[in-house]
């Protein structure tokens, strides 16, 4: 009878266990935790160097900007004139009138001037100088030497470059890819909304695919893949909240996952067939984020105003860890097991716990 | 005598335009022209006009959808930041649309249609401009072409002319600053002109691209060009009707731009250069020079 009575715990236990084990989040499914190791006040007196170093990492406050040792005990700093943006080993801080650019070499103490006017988009080895009225671009090589200047009767909404390919998506329904002297590789006209802005471009780092987001009633999300030498339309999701401005776009490292913006957070797509997706909601605007490759956490730094929270996701889409802090957050980077992210002028390094490494 | 008939193809010209395009109302209120299309801003053609207003409340020229916002500050290293700082982008009929820049805040992202005479923002100086203005561009997207805003919205006083301050020849590196009776030797020139028009706004003493220019030798028409509006020609802007020229081909040097090249042959040579503002007033100088046989 006793045995009658709770048989049933034979079945359920099982299930609870497994159940735990599959929704209580990272840290007890994978034994990994999230370790703050420092925080620095930059507004504070620092350490500072004449000359950083190759391996220091580099970060964007507020007011400050600069280049730190991954063991937080030296740091070269400079204060913020409008903005400031990087590229490989290089940055423009940039004035409001975006005029008198020049491209610092910290580490080699070498400067470049550029003769153009513009707010610059630090990409990978290069920087795209969008011109004031968004209507082109020029490409300069962190060396300083423009290689090419396109314009548009269009206004450009995004941009994104993979080291090979340059995406622009214009608002006049047209996402034009160039190479990386300036050569149109191809333009992939958008139909099939009432209007067709293009709001969001990205480029995979293996270049075999270009995701947009575009149109209103409807919006969409396109998948296209490379063929020969042009895109062709693979997929096409509606999406349930439009958005009228920029809308951020990134794949991860593999081109294995894409991460698309929306109104309430992002959706993450996987690359390969049939094109899972899943929504992550969060709390305010995305800041900054990282995408590793397949199998890696997902790391989003967003900010409500008052408030920023950093957010690890694992790629299902499960919460696994959520830091919070007071302030406006800033930028994330990060590199290997640490993370690297900002607040206000706060600087935070922290790293992934992985008992038994 | 031939001037005024000039005079009126031309003002013709743009009573016939405005019939074609669609009538807008000012944005903002006793408005004072500070830039014009087609003038060097930079680096390229400016591709709409700056706008003063005390008033500085901004309506749409006409009642459109907003399809775009950006904001001139960053939100994050990934996000475009807009020269136009503050901006929008509305949608209108006929596949018209209009862009406001350096407003003094964000759009309301939540706005959708803005009517007629809605306020939906303040001009101020949000992106790459010093002062408190407000940028008005005009895209016919179904023709692909920026638009002079001047030509569909209402007419405002301008009683200036255009100044035609030097015509100049070059060849071989040498310039030649034409006056009447100078002797040149044949050949084939650059012509290059200074000539500007005023801002309309009294208080703000700036100088603005003419609307259009001609040049004539011995009363034959050699070039012309308009701001009517500009397209793109293998990723460069150009205006239309003058797929020569360039940003960096018209605005060669300081203060000056570059028309085109004439050759000029042995004897005498009447040249004249007539330039137009939007408000129809009209400048025209007149140069007799003679020309020695190499």
């Amino acid at each position: 009878m006793a045995t009658g009575r709770y048989s049933f715990l034979r079945v359920a236990i099982p299930i609870v266990l497994i159940a735990y084990v599959l929704f209580s989040g990272i840290a007890v499914s994978n034994g990994i935790s999230y370790i703050q190791e420092w925080s620095i006040d930059m507004t504070a007196d620092t350490v500072e160097a004449f000359t950083p170093e190759p391996g220091w990492i580099p970060f964007v406050l507020k007011d400050y900007f600069g280049y730190i040792q991954p063991d937080g005990e030296e740091l070269y700093k400079v204060a913020v004139q409008d903005d400031v943006s990087f590229a490989q080993k290089t940055y423009i801080n940039f004035e409001k009138l975006g005029n008198n650019l020049v491209i610092h070499d910290a580490m080699h103490k070498y400067l470049y001037p550029i003769d153009y006017v513009g707010y610059p988009i630090g990409m990978d080895d290069l920087y795209l100088i969008l011109m004031p009225d968004m209507t082109g671009f020029a490409a300069f090589a962190t060396s300083g030497e423009i290689l090419f200047e396109r314009s548009f009767t269009s206004l450009i909404s995004s941009i994104d470059y993979n080291g090979e390919i340059i995406s622009v998506g214009l608002l006049k329904g047209e996402n034009c890819l160039f190479d990386r002297e300036g050569r149109n590789i191809d333009v992939i006209e958008i139909t099939g909304s009432r209007i067709n802005p293009v709001y969001g471009t990205s480029v995979s780092p293996d270049g075999n695919t270009v995701v947009m987001v575009h149109g209103l009633d409807p919006q969409f999300t396109s998948l296209y893949q490379k063929q020969g030498t042009s895109y062709i339309r693979l997929k096409r999701f509606i999406r349930e909240n439009e958005m009228r401005s920029q809308v951020l776009i990134d794949f991860s490292d593999d081109s294995q996952l894409c991460m698309v913006e929306t109104s309430e957070g992002v959706c993450l797509y996987d690359m390969s067939e049939p094109f899972d997706s899943r929504t992550i909601d969060f709390s305010g605007e995305l800041i900054d984020f990282e995408l590793p490759s397949r199998g890696e956490p997902l790391y989003f730094l967003c900010s409500d105003g008052s408030r920023s929270f950093l957010e690890l996701y694992r790629q299902d889409g499960r919460l696994f860890s959520r830091e919070e802090m007071d302030g406006r957050a800033t930028w994330l980077f990060r590199k290997e097991k640490a993370v690297y992210f900002g607040f206000e002028n706060t600087l935070v390094k922290a790293s992934m716990e992985i008992p038994g490494r | 005598m031939i001037i005024r008939i000039r005079q009126l193809l031309m003002l013709l010209t743009v009573f016939l335009l405005l019939q074609t395009l669609p009538a807008f109302e000012w944005p903002v209120a006793d408005v004072g022209i500070i830039s014009t299309f087609g003038q060097d801003r930079w680096g390229d053609y400016l591709k709409g006009v700056e706008l003063y207003s005390p008033d500085g409340q901004v309506r749409p020229v006409e009642p459109g959808e907003l399809i775009f916002s950006a904001e001139g500050k960053r939100s994050g290293p990934h996000r475009i930041v807009s020269g136009l700082g503050n901006m929008a982008v509305l949608q209108h009929e006929r596949g018209i649309r209009s862009v406001y820049g350096h407003l003094l805040e964000p759009v309301d992202r939540v706005l959708r249609i803005i009517r007629g005479n809605e306020i939906f923002g303040t001009l101020g100086s949000s992106g790459m401009v010093e002062g408190d203005f407000l940028y008005l561009q005009i895209i016919d997207s179904e023709v692909s072409r920026f638009v002079n805003p001047l030509l569909s919205l209402p007419s405002i006083a301008d009683d200036v002319n255009p100044s035609i301050e030097g015509i100049t020849l070059y060849r071989d590196g040498i310039s030649y600053n034409l006056r009447q009776g100078i002797r040149v030797k044949q050949g084939v020139y650059s012509v290059n002109l200074n000539v500007f028009d005023q801002s309309t706004a009294v208080d703000l003493l700036r100088t603005m691209s003419v609307y259009t220019i001609k040049f004539y030798i011995n009363g034959e028409e050699k070039h012309a060009l308009s701001f009517e509006s500009l397209m793109t020609e293998e990723w460069r802007s150009v205006p239309s009707g003058r797929s020569d020229l360039h940003h960096q081909a018209l605005y060669t040097d300081p203060g000056e731009i570059f028309i085109g090249t004439v050759e000029l042959q042995p004897g005498a040579a009447a040249l004249e250069v007539v330039a137009g503002d939007f408000a129809g007033n009209v400048t025209t100088r007149a140069i007799r020079l003679q020309v020695d046989p190499e």
